[in-house]
């Protein structure tokens, strides 16, 4: 399983946890990050530069980190 | 900075330039309806100063005629007893000197030779030749000859009538009054002040220093004051007699004792209607300016008023139909787009429909864009 998937997952679950709205939280996360969270699956390589960005993304929006 | 911000700037900036050329052209035209309403009281006054002489002279003329018709005075004439003419003329001369101004009472002897044989005001001078315009008119016309006639120091009003004895001319019979009292006379009957000027050239100097000395001064300049009801010589200052029109020249306005005063100069013609002089007419204006005056402040608060009622009316509309509606359309379209970046595929559903104008038209192309879209991503996620 790749890191990026990985995070992802981390993602959806940490939404779940507050309860947000999936599709708008995971889309400002995407359009932060510059790429569509739900192409990503386990078997997408891993790419320091785009784990980096979608990390930071995912602090900005959930305000924690992943 | 916002369009919004630029939109009020610039509003704001129409506004104010829109109120400050109306205000340009309310200001010009307020004065030019002052300079009008001052040109036509000039040019009434000099109405009134022409329509002071005509009156004048047909007091005189039935004076003439009444004369005439006396045959004591024409006895006597007829028969060149002078003491009898002054005997029977003085007694009528005073009464008319007293009560009707009347100042010069003359008989002329009839052309050609044209010699006073009496001046019954003055009884000592008598027996030359008589040039004047108004007697030769009455030879000429062998009627009614009248006008201002210019002395070596007076001005006076003069009618002479033929003395008609039978259906044949006798002699003439003049009578003339100083047109001094003429000002005072219009001042009351109008309010207005005057001042008459003569030019100093169809006058005598030294003749009018002896007659007048101190109590109407020489002085400088071009002209001289033959009278004057202002009771201010200040207010004679830069009036000038060269080159009047007919109806007479508004020369300004001026402020003297809390009133507005509308100064103009009309022309001061002779017998022979050559302009002599001028009549300087000082008219109050105060209450025209005042109101006029009012008039224009209340057309600049009204139009300060309109203008801002305006610029609150158009912010309030674009407000309403423009921005207000771009920013919900911002706030809808930033949450499709990112419910589309985080897989739900189906936002076109939830996209905004508005009125069918520009901004509805947009809205509406847009929620179909999102369709489109929102349709290929779905099958692209199918197909991975």
């Amino acid at each position: 399983m790749s890191q990026l998937y990985e995070t992802i997952q981390r993602i959806e679950y940490v939404i779940g946890r507050r309860n947000l709205p999936g599709f708008k939280t995971k889309g400002l996360i995407a359009l932060r990050a510059g790429f569509s969270l739900a192409l990503v699956d386990a078997s997408t390589p891993d790419d320091p530069a785009k784990l980096a960005i979608l990390k930071r993304a995912a602090q900005d929006v959930l305000g924690e980190n992943v | 900075m916002s369009i919004k911000q630029k939109l009020v700037l610039g509003l704001v900036a129409c506004m104010a330039l829109l109120a400050a050329a109306t205000a340009l052209l309310v200001g010009v035209g307020t004065e030019r309806a002052v300079r009008l309403a001052a040109l036509q009281a000039v040019e009434a006054a000099g109405a009134g100063l022409a329509a002071t002489e005509r009156a004048d002279v047909e007091k005189l003329d039935a004076t003439l005629l009444a004369l005439a018709a006396n045959p004591a005075l024409a006895e006597a004439y007829q028969a060149r007893d002078r003491g009898r003419l002054l005997a029977v003329a003085t007694p009528i001369f005073e009464r008319l000197r007293r009560s009707h101004d009347v100042t010069h009472f003359y008989v002329h002897d009839p052309a050609p030779a044209r010699t006073c044989f009496v001046r019954v005001h003055k009884p000592s001078e008598f027996g030359e030749v008589v040039e004047r315009a108004t007697l030769t008119q009455a030879i000429e016309k062998r009627g009614r000859g009248a006008g201002k006639e210019l002395g070596k120091t007076a001005f006076a009003l003069r009618v002479v009538e033929p003395w008609l004895v039978d259906g044949k001319v006798i002699g003439y019979l003049e009578l003339g009054e100083e047109v001094d009292h003429f000002l005072s006379r219009l001042k009351a009957q109008t309010g207005d002040d005057y001042a008459m000027l003569v030019e100093k050239r169809f006058l005598d100097e030294q003749a009018w220093r002896a007659t007048y000395g101190d109590r109407k001064p020489w002085g400088a300049g071009e002209v001289v004051v033959v009278d004057d009801t202002t009771g201010d010589p200040s207010t004679l200052a830069g009036a000038t007699v060269a080159d009047l029109p007919p109806g007479g020249r508004l020369v300004d306005e001026l402020e003297r004792g809390g009133k507005v005063l509308a100064r103009g100069v009309v022309p001061l013609k002779d017998a022979t209607g050559a302009t002599v002089g001028g009549v300087v007419v000082l008219h109050d204006i105060t209450a025209l300016h005042d109101a006029l005056l009012r008039v224009r402040s209340g057309v600049l608060v009204m139009l300060l008023a309109v203008a801002i009622v305006m610029t609150l009316l158009i912010l309030f509309l674009v407000e309403r139909l423009v921005f207000a509606r771009l920013s919900r359309m911002t706030e809808t379209l930033e949450d499709l787009g990112a419910r589309l970046a985080g897989g739900e595929y189906d936002v076109a559903a939830r996209a905004p429909s508005g009125p069918n104008d520009e901004i509805g038209r947009f809205e509406e192309f847009f929620g179909r864009f999102l369709t489109v879209v929102g349709g290929l991503l779905k099958e692209l996620t199918a197909h991975r």
